[in-house]
C-alpha cells in the first residue's frame, strides 16, 4: 500500500436508525471480501463493529460514503440525519428500513398515542417526552439519497457490488424488474402453482429470490419496482382466493411506505 | 416452415466481445459535457463510413455505441486515427471523461451501416444533389463526419445546407468549425431552444431562438433534387420529417440515424431491434421509406 | 422402417449411465412433489447424476432447455485492471441434454440460426458443438399447441430421439414385460453413443404400431390451436399493430418477463461488468434480458422506445410470429406453451394470436 494510503482512502461510515441492524450484519458478514473493504476505505464510524469509540456525526468533519440504515421514528433521528446528509458526499440508504420504511411501517397503521400504551404502558404517558414516537419513514422523505441498497436483509452481493461501483465511480445500479426474473433463473417453481401467493410480481428484484428458493415466499421487502401493476396483482390475488383484507395485509408488511411513495397514499420523498 | 436439415453449428475461432484497446492521441473540452476523444489506430486499418459506430467502453465500466465523429473518403486521417465524441451521461462516459492522453479506450467496430456517400449500398443518390442536414444535440456529432466526408469532395455535391440547435448557447459543438465548413462552401443556420442569458460566453444571444424544426419551413428547397439528413434526438424525428414532407421532400430522400440502446453490436442481444430490422447491422441510418411499419421506429 | 431400433429399460438405464460417467448430463426432473397438487411433482430440467434423477415426462418443463446453451450468465471477458491484461472467455464442456420434446428441438435450431447469423457466436456455437441431444416424445396439455406452427415432429436437430415403448415380451416368455424405447438417431454422434454404451436391437413391428398408434393419439390430444396456417402469421401480426388486443393484455401484464425466461427461443441479453472486491479482478458478462421488462429498450436520457406494457407485449409477439421470420426462416414461436403456463395474469399466447386472426379476417371480409 503507498504511504499516503490513508489519505486517498474514502471515509466511509455506518450509522443506524430504527431497526434491527441486521443490514449492518449483512456488511459484516462479507467475511472474504472484508479485508479488500478495508483497504479500499477508511471506516470512520461503525458502531456494530468497532470496540473503540468513534466520534459522533455531530463532531466530525465529513464523510465521503455514509451508509444509513433504518427508519425514522423520532425527532432526534430527524436532527441526526440532517446532520450526516451535511457531511456527507454520498449517503446510501441500507436495506429496507431506510429505503422504503421496511416492516417498521406496520406501527403506521395505528394511532401514536395507542401505539405508545400498547408499548410503554403507563409510562407512555409518565415519560411523554421519552417515548416520544413519529409515524415511521423512510429516510428519503427528510433528505436526499444518493443510491438505495435495498432488501430486508441486503442482499451481499448488491453491497458487494455497490462498494465496488463506489470505490470506482459509478453510481451503483438498483434493479428495476420484478422478482419474477429472478425467480424464474433460479429454476423456481412459481409459488402460486404451488398453492401459495407472493408478492414477486410487482417487487423490485436483485435477491436472486432466496425467499421463494428455500421455501418460503416473496413479502415484497424490497419495494415495489417504478412501475408496478398493482391493480394487476390485485386482481391475480383475488383469482387465488385472497380476500381484500388479507390482501392489504400482505402489501402492508413491507409495502406500506412504498405504496406511499408510488404515490398511491399522496406522500412523496423529499426532493433536497 | 421449421426444417433445420442437418446443420451443426461449427464455432468460429474469434470471441465477438474482445475489445482493442486504443491510445487516445488528444481529449478536446468542447463543453461543460462534450469531451472530443482522439484515437490511435495503432496500425490498424479501420474503414468506415460516416453514420457507422464503435462500441467503446473500459474495464470495470461495461461499453456503448458512439457514432464516429471522423470524416471518410478524401476527408479521412492518413494515420487511421478518428474521434470520437462522448457526452458524460452516465457511469461509462463520466468514466471516460477522466481518461487523458495517453491512457487507453477500449473499441470494438466499426459496427452498422452508415451513409455510404460515394458506394453502392441502396444509400447512393446523395451525389450531385442538395443536401440538406438536420442535427439536433448531440446528433451533430455523427453529421460532422457525414458533412467532412462531403466536403472533402465537394464539387460532387450540390448546395449544401446545416440546419442545426441545441439546448442553449453552452452546449453549442463545434462552433470554430463550423467557420471553416462555411468557408468550405455550406449554408449554415444554428439555433438555441433558449438563450440562457447569463450562463453564457455567448452572453446575449442574437441568433435564432426556437427548436431545429421551426427554422425549416423558411428554407429554400428544390424538393426534386434535395436529399434530407436527419440526426437528433429521438423527439425530434417526428417533427423535423413532418416539416420535410411539407416541402414535399420524398420517403426515399429522407435519411435517419436512429439511436437505440446497444449490447452487443453484432446483431444478437435484441436491444436495437426495430420491427424486422436490427439497428446495429440494418442501421443506425436508415432511409425513411425503410421504416414503414415499425411502430417504434420513431 | 430401419430407421428405429430397440432400447430395452435395462439398455437405457446403460446408456444413461454410460453417459453420465463421460459428460456432464442435463435432463428431466421432477421438482417440488410435496407440493404439487398431483403430488409427483413438477416437471423441470436438472443436473442428472444418476439414472434415478431422469424423470422423462410427457408435458414440458417450466423452463426450456436453452440455459444449458446459453446460459443465464455467461463470461465473455476477463480482465485485470492493475495488470493491464484482458482476454476473451469461451467456455465449453462436454455435455448431454436428455428429455427435450420436438417444441424444444425446433427451439434449439433457431437458436442456433441466432447465434450463428452474421459474426457467429463462438461463446454459444462452441458451446453447441459439444452438446449431445437426445430428445423424447410427448403429449401435448392444454396450453400446447406445436401442431399449429408445425413443429410437432422432429427429423432432425437432435443425436438420438427416443419413443416410448411398453408391454414387450421377454425373449423367453418369462419374467415382467419389458418396457422400453424405439430409438431414432440423426447423427453419426449419435450412432456412435448409443453403440458405444448400449445395445440397440431390431425393432417390431408390433413396437412400430404401438409408436404410431400414440403418435396419432397425440395428434388427436391438442386442444390449443392456432386457428390460421402457420406460413400466414407473419402477414396477419403485421396488420394488426392497431389492434385494441395489445391495450387489452398491457393492462394486465406485469411486465414481469417471465415470458422471456421460460421461452425457449428468447435469447436477448444484456451485458455488463462485474468487478472483485479487490477492484482490479473484474468479468465482462451477458445475463438474460427481455423485452417485456421496463428498461429494455430505454437509452442513455431516459427515452424508452417501448415505454408501455402494451407497446412491450406487442414487440414480444411480433418476434414470436413476425420480426424475426424475415431473417431466419422460421415462425420463432414452437408452440410449447410455456408463456401462457407461467403468466400469472393469464396472457395466453394462442389465444391471443386468434384473436388478432379473428380481427384480420373481419377487416379482410370488410
Amino acid at each position: 500500500m503507498p504511504e499516503n494510503a490513508e489519505k486517498i482512502r474514502p471515509k466511509a461510515a455506518f450509522f443506524s436508525f430504527t431497526c434491527c441492524e441486521g443490514c449492518q450484519l449483512a456488511v459484516l458478514s462479507c467475511e472474504d471480501e472484508l479485508p479488500d473493504i478495508l483497504r479500499a476505505l477508511n471506516i470512520v464510524y461503525f458502531r456494530e463493529a468497532m470496540t473503540e469509540k468513534r466520534v459522533e456525526p455531530s463532531q466530525r468533519e465529513d464523510y465521503d460514503i455514509a451508509f444509513v440504515e433504518g427508519s425514522v421514528t423520532t425527532q432526534k433521528e430527524i436532527t441526526k440525519l440532517k446532520h450526516i446528509r451535511k457531511k456527507a458526499k454520498t449517503v446510501i440508504a441500507l436495506g429496507a428500513c431506510s429505503s422504503t420504511g421496511g416492516l417498521n411501517c406496520l406501527k403506521n397503521r395505528f394511532p401514536m398515542d395507542f401505539v405508545k400504551k400498547t408499548v410503554y404502558g403507563k409510562y407512555a404517558e409518565k415519560y411523554k417526552k421519552t417515548f416520544e414516537t413519529l409515524p415511521v419513514r423512510p429516510i428519503d422523505s427528510i433528505i436526499k439519497v444518493d443510491c438505495y441498497l435495498h432488501g430486508c436483509p441486503i442482499s451481499k452481493t448488491e453491497f458487494l457490488s455497490a462498494f465496488t461501483a463506489l470505490l470506482m465511480g459509478k453510481t451503483p445500479i438498483t434493479q428495476n424488474y420484478p422478482v419474477c426474473v429472478d425467480c424464474k433463473m433460479a429454476g423456481n417453481i412459481c409459488v402460486f402453482e404451488k398453492g401459495m401467493t407472493c408478492l414477486g410480481p410487482v417487487t423490485r428484484a436483485g435477491c436472486d429470490a432466496v425467499c421463494v428458493t428455500y421455501g418460503c415466499i416473496c413479502w415484497g421487502c424490497r419495494g415495489l419496482v417504478d412501475d408496478p401493476n398493482v391493480s394487476a396483482h390485485k386482481e391475480t390475488l383475488k383469482r387465488y382466493g385472497l380476500t381484500a383484507e388479507s390482501m392489504l395485509r400482505s402489501f402492508d408488511l413491507y409495502g406500506n411506505c412504498s405504496l406511499r411513495k408510488s404515490g398511491s397514499l399522496g406522500v412523496r420523498p423529499a426532493k433536497k | 416452415m421449421n426444417s433445420y436439415g442437418n446443420t451443426m453449428p461449427k464455432s468460429g475461432s474469434s470471441s465477438s466481445y474482445l475489445p482493442v484497446p486504443l491510445l487516445i492521441e488528444r481529449v478536446a473540452r468542447l463543453t461543460e459535457k462534450e469531451r472530443l476523444f482522439k484515437l490511435s489506430a495503432n496500425g490498424r486499418a479501420f474503414t468506415f463510413d460516416p453514420g457507422q459506430f464503435f462500441m467503446a467502453g473500459l474495464p470495470g465500466y461495461g461499453e456503448a455505441p458512439f457514432s464516429i465523429a471522423s470524416g471518410s473518403g478524401k476527408a479521412a486521417e492518413a494515420d487511421g486515427s478518428f474521434e470520437l465524441c462522448i457526452k458524460a451521461v452516465g457511469n461509462l462516459t463520466n468514466a471516460i471523461h477522466r481518461l487523458k492522453k495517453g491512457d487507453t479506450l477500449w473499441v470494438r467496430g466499426p459496427f452498422g451501416r452508415g451513409f455510404d456517400v460515394n458506394g453502392s449500398s441502396p444509400l447512393r443518390g446523395m451525389k450531385g444533389r442538395d443536401i440538406l442536414f438536420i442535427a439536433g444535440g448531440i446528433g451533430i456529432v455523427p453529421m460532422r463526419g457525414l458533412i467532412k466526408t462531403i466536403l472533402g469532395d465537394r464539387e460532387s455535391f450540390g448546395a449544401l445546407t446545416l440546419v442545426y440547435g441545441f439546448k442553449d448557447p453552452e452546449g453549442i459543438l463545434f462552433a470554430g468549425e463550423m467557420e471553416d465548413w462555411k468557408a468550405s462552401g455550406m449554408a449554415a443556420l444554428l439555433t438555441v431552444d433558449k438563450p440562457a442569458p447569463g450562463l453564457s460566453p455567448l452572453k446575449g444571444w442574437k441568433g435564432h431562438v426556437g427548436v431545429v424544426t421551426t427554422v425549416i419551413p423558411g428554407l429554400e428547397i428544390n424538393p426534386s433534387k434535395t436529399v434530407a439528413v436527419i440526426i437528433g434526438p429521438p423527439v425530434m424525428y417526428r417533427f423535423a420529417i413532418k416539416s420535410l414532407w411539407d416541402k414535399n421532400i420524398a420517403r426515399d430522400d429522407i435519411y435517419l440515424s436512429l439511436e437505440r440502446r446497444m449490447k452487443c453490436g453484432v446483431g444478437k442481444c435484441g436491444h436495437c431491434q426495430i420491427g424486422g430490422i436490427y439497428a446495429c447491422q440494418e442501421g443506425p441510418v436508415f432511409k425513411l421509406s425503410e421504416l414503414k411499419d415499425m411502430p417504434d421506429a420513431l | 422402417m430401419e430407421k428405429f431400433s430397440f432400447l430395452s429399460n435395462k439398455e437405457f438405464r446403460k446408456l444413461v449411465e454410460g453417459l453420465t460417467g463421460s459428460f456432464t448430463v442435463y435432463g428431466t426432473v421432477r421438482k417440488d412433489a410435496r407440493l404439487s397438487a398431483a403430488g409427483d411433482g413438477f416437471p423441470a430440467y436438472g443436473r442428472i447424476s444418476c439414472f434415478e434423477d431422469l424423470v422423462l415426462g410427457l408435458t414440458p418443463t417450466h423452463l426450456s432447455a436453452k440455459e444449458f446453451l446459453f446460459p443465464q450468465r455467461e463470461t465473455l471477458l476477463k480482465f485485470d485492471i492493475e495488470k493491464m491484461t484482458h482476454a476473451a472467455v469461451v467456455e465449453a464442456v462436454d455435455q448431454v441434454i436428455i428429455g427435450l420434446h420436438p417444441c424444444d428441438i425446433h427451439a434449439v435450431g433457431l437458436m442456433d440460426r441466432v447465434f450463428a447469423y452474421g459474426k457467429p457466436d463462438v461463446n454459444y456455437l462452441a458451446r453447441r458443438a459439444k452438446t449431445v441431444i437426445i430428445g423424447t416424445d410427448c403429449m401435448p396439455d392444454r396450453f400446447c399447441f406445436c401442431k399449429s406452427v408445425d413443429t410437432m415432429n422432429v427429423d432432425a436437430g437432435f443425436d438420438i430421439f427416443l419413443h416410448r415403448v411398453k408391454g414387450v415380451e421377454p425373449p423367453q416368455g418369462a419374467g415382467p414385460p419389458q418396457n422400453g424405447f424405439l430409438v431414432r438417431t440423426a447423427t453419426d454422434r449419435g450412432k456412435t453413443i448409443l453403440s458405444k454404451y448400449a445395445k440397440a436391437k431390431k425393432a417390431s413391428l408390433k413396437q412400430l404400431d404401438e409408436i404410431a398408434a400414440f403418435e396419432k393419439k397425440r395428434e388427436d390430444s391438442f386442444t390449443a390451436h392456432i386457428d390460421a396456417p402457420a406460413g400466414q402469421l407473419p402477414e396477419i401480426y403485421s396488420k394488426s399493430d392497431e389492434s385494441p388486443v395489445w391495450e387489452r393484455i398491457g393492462a394486465i401484464c406485469y411486465g414481469c418477463g417471465s415470458c422471456n425466461n421460460v421461452c425457449p427461443t428468447c435469447y436477448c441479453f444484456d451485458v455488463k461488468d462485474e468487478m472483485k472486491s479487490n477492484l482490479n479482478e473484474g468479468e465482462r458478462v451477458r445475463v438474460w434480458d427481455g423485452c417485456t421488462l421496463e428498461d429494455f429498450a430505454k437509452v442513455t436520457g431516459g427515452h424508452n422506445f417501448r415505454r408501455t406494457r402494451s407497446d412491450r407485449l406487442r414487440h414480444r409477439f411480433n418476434r414470436k410470429f413476425n420480426y424475426l421470420t424475415g431473417r431466419f426462416g422460421a415462425l420463432f414461436c414452437v408452440g410449447c406453451g410455456r408463456c401462457s403456463r407461467t403468466c400469472l395474469v393469464q396472457i395466453n399466447i394462442s389465444e391471443v394470436t386468434n384473436e388478432l386472426i379473428r380481427e384480420y379476417n373481419a377487416k379482410k371480409r370488410q
